[in-house]
């Protein structure tokens, strides 16, 4: 479903220019869950952004689900993000002036789904990650885990073709952590294909396939035959 | 687009003060255009209605010397001589002469009176007043409510008799207790009866004669006049037309009409106020005052457009992050320059209807310790708000702009 062909990425520091990703291929299918794991200024971030269409390499091929993404318009590319794929960021990024319930609508509001429907899937979508109470509560007013899971219901409301998710842990506490990476397994066993970035090795054991990032390439391609718990 | 306006209310009242402050230059703006144009329309009705009697149709025709209509004949309080040497024949009006000036479906009624200024006395009291010495058409022009006695009988007004139809003023003045009903009072050492006193009100006569309400003012038959002695003998002529936009050519019909009338000797003529003329002095002086005073406005609004180009560039910058969650969950560009210009449009809206309200409160309270007439500017008003929010949307745009363009990992990058 996701195949990243010869994906070539540098940037350019004053006239110099600066090599990040080298030569990167890699297939990741329906249904899969994958963990792309590396040190800081392995890369990993950058192949989340081009994962994650915000951000197109310098050379290489994207096919996400039989299109080719790259040469896309930025609003071509904004429907692609907002069709296929969910978000999980490390910070949440979730809008502090709005309740938890039109932070999970926003990617409806963009697709242009009626008001009613909405607002019955953001319900059902916070339902899921155990927050039916919670609809009407601002950011400020949740803790750091339901923030995440807040942020989680956001990415599954569209039904997307996989979630990304940027070191979703990263600012939670271990029970926190411990209950989104249940929450993601349990997600993945329904179908949900997962592509998490992380550094953190503990992490990473939650998913089935391990892809590891060292200056820009893949240096091992794991998989694992049963979950870690 | 709901959504939109619901999210620029949250953003402004987030920051009250700064809005507040933003808003500054537009509520200015707009204020002092509504306050100015308010004293303008106000200036405008009263003068109108000054020189035309608005509610019923009627144009004074003037009997004047020729330097005086070469004047225009805007100079109302001429009427009735004034300080002008004598004409050099005194004309008389008799009814033949009226009925032949009375053009059928232009002409309703003319009334021809004898007015002047003098005192009454009735024992040691005194009243200022003026005398109007008319027939029954006059009341037909302009009604009276009587108060007390009776109006002048037809009978009277034929034979010339002493009576006198006074207002409350005058009564006030004469009679400070008990009934003036059948005293004698006397004008010109000549006594006269009343037998009515009429209620004072601020009427189109008042407005029509620069009157001021209040003043004595005593009515008399008008074939009672000569009984006074010749203190003034010019005939004043009155004439309503059918319809407002006939009053002048009902006014020329009758003035020419009396004119043919006149001895050949005579160099004062008939005429009418030139309304037209008056009109545009009025309006050339209220354009000039109206381009000065806009000229300030615009550019008050054009500073206060700058600030919150200023304060919307300022907001773009702070809500980096959130345009870059929005772009990343799929709002595309126009969703992002659609929320950033309703905002700007919104808050100057909000600026030009408090423009708005302080205006016309700030006109109000001039109009109310000046004594100076106030009317509402409709027009003027909705051209505000719309054009306050046109100033939100073009000086919105260049912030707008900038949020739209963001790349989405740039903007998710800020910190």
């Amino acid at each position: 479903m996701i195949h990243l062909k010869n994906i070539n990425k540098s940037y350019w520091i004053g006239k110099e220019e600066v090599p990040i990703l080298h030569n990167i291929n890699l297939s990741i299918e329906e249904g899969e869950y994958v963990s792309i794991m590396g040190p800081s200024g392995s890369g990993k971030s950058t192949i989340m952004n081009i994962l994650g269409c915000l951000d197109t390499p310098t050379s290489g091929e994207y096919i996400l689900d039989g299109n080719s993404v790259l040469s896309r318009k930025e609003n071509e590319l904004s429907k692609i993000r907002n069709e296929y794929i969910g978000f999980v960021f490390q910070n949440f990024n979730l809008l502090p002036r709005l309740t938890a319930l039109d932070n999970v609508q926003l990617p409806l509001v963009y697709a242009k789904v009626n008001k009613k429907e909405r607002k019955e899937l953001a319900i059902d979508a916070l339902t899921k990650v155990g927050l039916k109470d919670r609809v009407n509560f601002k950011p400020t007013q949740l803790s750091g885990g339901q923030k995440q899971r807040v942020a989680i219901a956001r990415a599954l409301i569209n039904k997307p073709k996989f979630i990304l998710a940027d070191e979703p842990t990263g600012a939670l506490d271990t029970a926190s952590s411990e209950q989104v990476m249940n929450l993601f397994t349990e997600l993945n066993k329904e179908g949900v294909t997962i592509v998490l970035i992380t550094h953190e090795e503990e992490i990473a054991q939650y998913a089935k396939r391990s892809i590891f990032l060292r200056d820009g390439a893949i240096i091992k391609d794991e998989r694992r035959e049963l979950h870690a718990r | 687009m709901l959504d939109n306006l619901k999210l620029s209310f949250q953003s402004i009242f987030a920051h009250k003060m700064r809005s507040v402050l933003t808003m500054l230059g537009v509520i200015i703006g707009i204020a002092s255009i509504i306050a100015i144009v308010a004293m303008i329309e106000g200036q405008k009705e009263s003068l109108k209605s000054s020189l035309v009697g608005t509610g019923n149709n009627s144009i004074a025709i003037m009997f004047q010397s020729p330097e005086a209509a070469a004047m225009g004949g805007s100079d109302m309080v001429m009427m009735g001589g004034g300080e002008e040497d004598p004409p050099d024949v005194i004309p008389t009006i008799t009814d033949e002469q009226l009925e032949e000036a009375k053009v059928p479906d232009l002409v309703k009624s003319i009334a021809v009176f004898y007015q002047n200024y003098t005192q009454a006395y009735h024992l040691n009291n005194l009243s200022d007043s003026e005398l109007y010495a008319v027939d029954d058409k006059y009341f037909s022009i302009f009604p009276i409510k009587m108060l007390e006695g009776r109006k002048i009988a037809p009978v009277e007004h034929k034979n010339g008799s002493q009576v006198a139809m006074i207002n409350e003023a005058t009564r006030d003045a004469l009679f400070p207790e008990g009934s003036a009903i059948n005293q004698v009072i006397e004008l010109n050492k000549v006594p006269f009866r009343v037998v009515g006193v009429y209620a004072d009100e601020k009427s189109e006569e008042d407005n029509m004669f620069m009157m001021d309400a209040g003043m004595g003012k005593i009515y008399l038959p008008k074939s009672a006049w000569p009984h006074l002695g010749s203190f003034n003998d010019i005939p004043q002529v009155l004439v309503q037309a059918y319809h407002s936009d006939q009053l002048e050519e009902a006014g020329q019909v009758v003035a020419d009409s009396l004119n043919s009338q006149l001895p050949a000797t005579s160099t004062w003529q008939y005429s009418i106020p030139d309304l037209q003329q008056i009109m545009e002095d009025i309006n050339e002086f209220n354009q000039a005052f109206t381009l000065l005073l806009g000229g300030i406005a615009s550019i008050s609004l054009l500073v206060g457009g700058i600030g919150v180009m200023n304060i919307m560039l300022v907001s773009v910058t702070e809500r980096t992050r959130e345009i870059g969650i929005k772009k990343a969950l799929g709002a595309k560009r126009s969703v992002i320059l659609w929320q950033f210009l309703t905002e700007s449009a919104v808050l100057t809206s909000i600026g030009g209807i408090i423009g708005v309200l302080v205006g016309l409160g700030g006109a109000k309270a001039i109009s109310y310790f000046a004594h100076l007439p106030f009317a509402a500017p409709v027009p003027a008003i909705i051209g505000s708000v719309v054009f306050s929010m046109a100033v939100g949307i073009i000086f919105g745009l260049i912030p707008s702009m900038k949020a739209a363009k963001m790349k989405p990992i740039d903007a998710l990058r800020y910190e």
